[in-house]
């Protein structure tokens, strides 16, 4: 009997051996041709520049799923920048489009250069809802789709499902929670349920294995002792998921460069003042209603609340300290910093946007955090100048640096994806709990003593409360009206809030909450 | 001894000995009634924790209440509200018998069953020496099993500090050829 691995060697063998991406040297003139940074492209196919770059200079060689994507955007301008014309292939051609053609167009633009939005509608190339126009029709920006299989690509596809179909008789020996990560390009799935659309790209490649099959392991574990109950199964899961978010933590900071410090002294401002109470960090919650809009009389609008997927999970990708706070009387900003600022928030004056330090009623300086200093940086400047800049009086901070938790949010986000994609309640309430817990418990709490970093705590949830408010910014510029925003991950808007975000359970898209109506008569 | 390093604080570093920051740590860790002693509540609390055993007598004896029963028990109906000073030496009580209390009960969390608890050291504080002067310290990190944690909270509880610096000696003895400039801190972090 073939071991797994040699059977996912074989089957990767096969993905990599049909078809043939074009040389290096190709790869990269059709780039150019396309007038495509590296950057750019890294950014669409959810890689780095340079992983691009050792793509174009021979080092190394794209792997699945990236593989078939990669493919079919070089298909794509080979088509449109043939090798013997790139000499005068400055110009795209006009008309290269047919309306069933797999060639992108370049998108329509307007006067300003910005690409046309219209309704969503499915694209040309891969069915898929899309806001963008190319030569009038629906068309994803530069033919750059989400790749999901589809018939529309046959070669890249196919070599999809051939493989597809070559794992499925091994299926019985591979256990259902193994992480998909492990040397496979493609994750053993239910038979008939998802197998025809499982090549949808899946980020598990960024996530460490072995945080992963620690997951996995944990859950069969407590499905194993509980005899498959999954309620009781979750039960356990749930009352374990501090210890074992923080072994996962731990796991995760293996080899890694900075070392935090999890019993820091701490400055007076974030010692509570008793068990209950609460210490002087003002964390920007917001809490807002948008007072232009009546609740009744006038036109009858409709409202979708939408629901931010894992506002916790994301907020961990945030700037932390490494180690103890310092003071500094000066109140200079340093980017490269991060901590506590005593600041006199800047006037707030746009009625239809909440304001980005919540709704605090007593006036005068107070203690912000890091993520809402930045935000507040961020709106004073040049290109946003929603606000005067904050007055920054003094501040405790220490040298920070995004990547603490970075490998820890990876793991349980690729694990909460596979959760939602295979359907697995279990798993699902499991990493929740680990991300909710360990968020609330970082602080001075009796329920975990691995850590007791409170700023963490305040920065990370304030980082939440940041994402919420450009969400917000970013649905107020695309023309929505914000009718009220509060919590973590609640954002109630009027208008077609599909155009904006994507629809999903992913981190990334959001999911309607309710619909309701105001204004009409009562 | 720890202290080698002579002439603490001489080019301006800020901190404190070791033991004393041990001492500090541990008496963190021991928690109990969070009202304050002026509050009803708080004083209320205390009271019957102190008078429900014979340890209790004994901790308002060493903290110096030498009222009748006819007083104590008038407090504890609340007839009666002890003076200033009298609030202060029950809430002094009150943290003697509860640090007493706790003392089996924080060595058992701190083995862990021979796991022992990780000991963060924070250096001492250099922003007021002159930077040539200044010494090239981070932050580190002991972990520390066993006995060591009996006699460091035995020494902490009966207020031993030439055992703790002893401790504490030996604590920084295990970190490198540059133990010596850990004879000072600004604090050490550990939890159970």
């Amino acid at each position: 009997m073939p071991t797994e691995d040699e059977l996912f060697a074989a089957v990767d063998a096969l993905l990599q051996g049909e078809p043939q991406l074009p040389s290096p040297a190709e790869r990269a003139r059709l780039r150019e041709a396309a007038g495509v940074p590296q950057a750019r492209l890294a950014q669409a196919l959810k890689t780095t520049t340079q992983t691009v770059k050792n793509w174009e200079n021979g080092r190394s060689e794209p792997r699945p799923p990236r593989r078939q994507a990669y493919l079919r955007l070089l298909e794509g301008w080979a088509a449109k920048y043939p090798a013997e014309a790139s000499a005068q292939a400055s110009e795209p051609p006009e008309t290269v489009t047919s309306p069933t053609s797999p060639v992108p167009a370049p998108p329509d633009r307007n006067g300003d250069g910005k690409p046309v939005l219209g309704n969503a509608a499915p694209c040309l190339l891969c069915g898929q809802p899309t806001p963008y126009r190319a030569a009038g029709q629906p068309q994803h920006l530069e033919g750059l789709c989400q790749v999901v299989a589809g018939p529309q690509v046959p070669s890249a596809s196919n070599s999809v499902m051939t493989a597809e179909a070559a794992t499925t008789p091994t299926e019985t020996q591979i256990p259902r929670d193994r992480p998909a990560s492990a040397a496979a390009p493609i994750a053993p799935s239910t038979p008939g349920r998802t197998a025809p659309t499982r090549s949808a790209p899946r980020r598990n490649r960024e996530a460490d294995t072995d945080l992963l099959a620690r997951i996995a392991e944990a859950v069969e574990e407590q499905l194993g002792h509980h005899g498959g109950d999954m309620e009781q199964a979750t039960a356990a899961l749930v009352k374990r998921a501090i210890p074992d978010a923080m072994a996962l933590l731990e796991l995760s900071r293996v080899g890694s460069r900075y070392e935090y410090t999890a019993y820091p002294p701490l400055p007076e401002i974030v010692k509570k003042a008793s068990r209950s109470g609460a210490d002087q960090v003002w964390e920007a919650r917001p809490k807002w209603r948008n007072r232009q809009l009546k609740r009744t009389g006038g036109r009858e609008r409709a409202v979708t609340v939408l629901d931010m997927n894992g506002a916790y999970l994301a907020a961990l990708k945030t700037h932390l300290p490494i180690g103890p706070l310092k003071h500094d009387p000066t109140g200079t900003w340093d980017t490269k910093t991060s901590g506590l600022y005593l600041v006199t928030p800047p006037t707030w004056e746009h009625e239809d946007l909440p304001n980005p330090i919540g709704n605090r009623d007593e006036p005068g300086p107070l203690w912000l955090t890091d993520p809402t200093v930045r935000l507040l940086q961020r709106l004073s400047g040049p290109k946003l100048g929603l606000c005067e800049p904050p007055v920054i009086h003094e501040a405790w901070t220490a040298h920070s640096t995004e990547s603490i938790l970075e490998k820890f949010r990876q793991a349980l986000a690729v694990a909460r994806e596979q959760a939602i994609e295979d359907d697995d309640p279990v798993t699902l309430e499991y990493v929740k709990a680990m991300y909710s817990k360990f968020v609330s418990t970082l602080g001075e709490s009796g329920s975990n003593h691995q850590i007791r970093r409170p700023e963490w705590m305040h920065i990370i949830r304030s980082q939440a409360f940041t994402n919420l408010w450009l969400k917000g910014l970013k649905a107020h510029d695309a023309g929505l009206t914000l009718v009220q925003m509060a919590g973590t991950d609640e954002l109630h808007v009027i208008g077609d809030w599909r155009t904006v975000f994507p629809e999903g359970r992913r981190i990334s898209e959001v999911k309607q909450k309710d619909e309701y109506t105001i204004g009409g008569e009562r | 001894v720890a202290g080698r390093w002579r002439d603490f604080g001489l080019f301006g570093a800020d901190g404190i000995p070791g033991k004393i920051a041990l001492a500090r740590q541990l008496d963190d860790l021991v928690t109990g009634i969070t009202s304050p002693v002026d509050t009803d509540r708080g004083l209320h609390a205390r009271l019957r924790y102190l008078t429900a055993s014979p340890h209790g007598y004994e901790a308002m004896d060493r903290a110096g209440i030498n009222v009748t029963p006819r007083t104590l028990m008038a407090w504890l109906a609340e007839e009666r509200v002890p003076n200033a000073a009298n609030l202060r030496r029950i809430d002094d009580a009150y943290w003697d018998l509860r640090r007493r209390n706790v003392v089996a009960d924080l060595k058992r969390r701190l083995k862990a069953e021979g796991r022992g608890t990780r000991v963060e050291i924070f250096p001492v504080d250099q922003t007021g020496v002159l930077t040539p002067r200044r010494r090239d310290l981070a932050p580190r990190s002991v972990t520390l099993r066993g006995n060591v944690w009996d006699d460091m909270v035995d020494a902490w509880i009966t207020g031993d500090f030439d055992t703790l610096d002893e401790i504490w000696d030996d604590v920084i003895n295990g970190l490198d050829s540059d133990y010596d400039a850990y004879a000072f801190v600004t604090a050490v972090g550990f939890a159970a």
